[in-house]
């Protein structure tokens, strides 16, 4: 039995297919548009899941959406009711997408799909409980779900047994840690639901000595946290709920500054405001933890929604909570609400046991050995084969150890917004100058941001100081550990400046050829560890196809691309059409 | 013949500009008539009830802010539903 879950109008929209309650196939819209955070109907990224099992939408026996339109349309006549008149310029701009596309998913499906069966609706929180409980290793867990907000809720807590969530509690719009986030990081200059992660890998750089941090003490005043860990917020800080940017004047008055200018310089001032961010959601979510811990009395905990993605208070949970044992599915946010709410379709409203533990992220597209030679020669690309994946690899550590930049394009797409090592652009972490390079050859990014490690999961604790045994979420890059004070001055090109790392930790099973190379690199360099980076170009989505791959390499200053069995070498080929430099944007 | 069509293209391409800024016009005014009369309205009504259809306000009388959700397994037909 096939069950498709969709996920969209609001941003990251995705499809996934189960099988069986099997997942077998799950991607995002963006990476087929490449328009980053696409928030339309998933139509590509449903061919390509009912494609990948050679089926039509005629064998798939439910569709399910991954929020209730309704509920969430309630709440916004009610933000308008409650904040008359101020809230006429959204009204404006945001009510006719209402009427034409989001109140009718229903006639959406019908239409686009041609799908005449079954289609049910669950809660958004209930999809982010789901997306991460029935694809989990846990039996049973204690639930906590945070984001911005989704129909109503914003942040909500239960406990799952077998193939049953209870949401129990609940912390309603407009208080929202989310949003909370995303509003210091609107102010702070970075874009909102994309560049909330920026501002946690400013905060290290700003002062986290709380007695000394005076925004900290600013932002405390924001908001109302209680022993166990609920939370509201003093909302004349904050415009969200009527306007369309997200601080008010106040709050620029509180943090003693004008929203910062996209591009311009990051201050002192900058990095204190983003450390107070960071020690408060970092607060409200350790007392919410305990809380819940004490009420479920479960020492497993899953999380879900976009705060999971705070990979730095990911790395800190077990140590500062009762949990023993974590697990977080690679996609957290709205876009893993897709696997949501299939699972919870097959598993929960159908009464199927569960069967599948989710153990990697590979759930995308891959392309066969023949079909990346008819890209390269109908594109008269010159390029080099491997006789076997030995040479491949073997040859990949030596370009990388090198100080070579490699785009290594094998396999299946990454579901989720980390690249983890079948879309990467892979580099060493030994050489203190990398960093400059690879941002001034490929990224772009901004100084302070760092760049992530990954190792081999059996050599990991020698290199990081991980929780033991070291938690499932690290293999999707979710959480940040210290790299162990010896090794820092040897990988400096992935310690932070607090000394921390955010590590993907890798296991044979998962990945094979990624995983002998890091092996392999190590053999060569004495560490085995590489630095770890999106293939793509900033303000692009991840690449999908060898086109998108070949197009971003020769764009770029990335020196060779190993895609499939083949080696390209950017200098050998003609730059001249594929240049996708010119697009790039944050 | 070239410069014909140039030229009818661009007035295509002028009157085209012109319709959308007619209908953006004409969208807004609508909506204002709508969120003036509907949502105006009842605002107004319900501010005189003292009705708020967002909490808003922080107490430090109060322990806790969580609130009752309750969702579990329903009956399969209550999933139909948009709402």
């Amino acid at each position: 039995m096939y069950v498709l879950g969709i996920s969209c109008y609001y941003h990251d929209s995705s499809a996934a297919l189960l099988k069986d309650g099997v997942i077998v196939a799950a991607a995002e819209e963006e990476r087929f548009t490449r328009k980053k955070h696409d928030a339309s109907f998933p139509l590509n990224a449903i061919r390509y899941c009912l494609e990948s099992q050679h089926i039509t939408i005629n064998e798939v026996a439910f569709v399910g959406f991954y929020e209730k339109p309704f509920l969430k349309f309630e709440r916004i006549l009610s933000q308008h009711l409650e904040m008359f008149p101020f809230s006429f310029k959204t009204f404006v701009s945001s009510l006719p997408s209402w009427i034409n596309q989001k109140l009718r998913v229903m006639k959406t499906i019908r239409k686009k799909l041609q799908y005449q069966g079954n289609v049910f609706f669950i809660h958004h929180h209930l999809a982010h409980a789901a997306s991460s409980f029935l694809v989990s290793p846990f039996d049973k867990a204690a639930v906590l779900t945070v984001d911005g907000v989704g129909e109503w809720t914003t942040t909500s807590y239960g406990l799952a047994e077998g193939n049953e969530i209870h949401l129990m509690k609940e912390i309603k719009f407009p208080h929202s840690l989310g949003l909370l986030y995303s509003t210091i990081t609107g102010y702070l200059g970075f874009s909102v639901n994309n560049s909330e992660y920026k501002v946690m890998g400013l905060s290290p750089y700003g002062n986290m000595n709380k007695t000394e941090n005076k925004y900290y003490h600013q932002l405390k005043k924001i908001i109302d946290i209680k022993d166990d860990g609920s939370y509201r917020m003093d909302m004349g800080y904050f415009t969200y709920h009527y306007g369309d940017k997200m601080p008010s004047r106040r709050l620029c008055k509180l943090l003693e500054g004008k929203i910062r200018k996209p591009e311009s310089e990051v201050t002192q001032r900058h990095k204190d405001i983003a450390a107070a961010l960071q020690m408060i959601t970092e607060e409200v979510l350790f007392k919410m933890l305990k809380h819940l811990h004490a009420v479920t009395k479960c020492d497993n905990l899953i999380i879900g929604g976009g705060v999971a993605l705070n990979s730095v208070a990911n790395g800190k949970i077990l140590r500062n909570t009762p949990f023993k044992k974590i697990w977080i599915q690679p996609n957290a946010t709205d876009g893993g609400n897709s696997i949501g709410v299939a699972s919870y379709i097959y598993h929960t409203i159908l009464n199927h046991p569960r069967n599948f533990t989710l153990t990697t992220a590979y759930l995308g597209p891959s392309f066969t050995n023949s079909e990346i030679k008819n890209f390269l020669d109908s594109n008269k690309v010159t390029y080099a084969a491997f006789a076997d994946e030995k040479e491949l690899v073997s040859t990949t550590a030596k370009l990388i150890y090198e100080n070579n930049v490699v785009g290594w394009f094998q396999g299946r797409m990454e579901w989720g917004p980390r690249a983890l090592g079948t879309r990467s652009i892979l580099s060493n972490p030994c050489n203190k100058k990398m960093q400059e390079i690879l941002n001034q050859k490929v990224k772009h990014r901004e100084k302070f941001r760092p760049f992530a490690p990954v190792v081999c999961e059996d050599d990991a604790l020698t290199y990081f100081d991980c929780d033991q045994p070291i938690p499932e979420p690290t293999d999707y890059m979710l959480m940040v550990y210290p790299v162990k004070k010896e090794w820092r001055k040897k990988i400096p090109a992935v310690t932070h400046v607090d000394g921390s790392g955010r590590l993907q930790t890798i296991r044979r099973i998962q990945n094979p050829s990624y995983y002998d190379l890091i092996k392999e690199f190590g053999t060569l360099s004495g560490v085995p560890i590489l630095i770890n980076t999106s293939f793509n170009i900033r303000g692009e989505p991840i690449v999908c196809t060898p086109h998108d791959a070949y197009k971003c390499m020769m764009g770029t200053g990335i020196d060779y691309v190993m895609m499939g069995k083949y080696l390209i070498k950017r200098e050998e080929n003609p730059k001249d059409k594929w240049d996708s430099e010119t697009v790039a944007k944050d | 013949m070239t410069a014909a069509k140039l030229f009818l293209k661009s007035v295509g391409k002028g009157m085209k500009g012109f319709g959308e800024k007619i209908t953006a016009f004409v969208n807004t005014m609508l909506l204002l008539l709508v969120y003036l009369v509907g949502v105006g309205l009842t605002s107004f009504v319900a501010r005189i009830f003292g009705k708020h259809f967002l909490e808003r306000k922080t107490s430090k009388k109060v322990n806790s802010y969580w609130s009752d959700l309750n969702i579990k397994k329903q009956e399969r037909e209550k999933y139909y539903k948009q709402f």
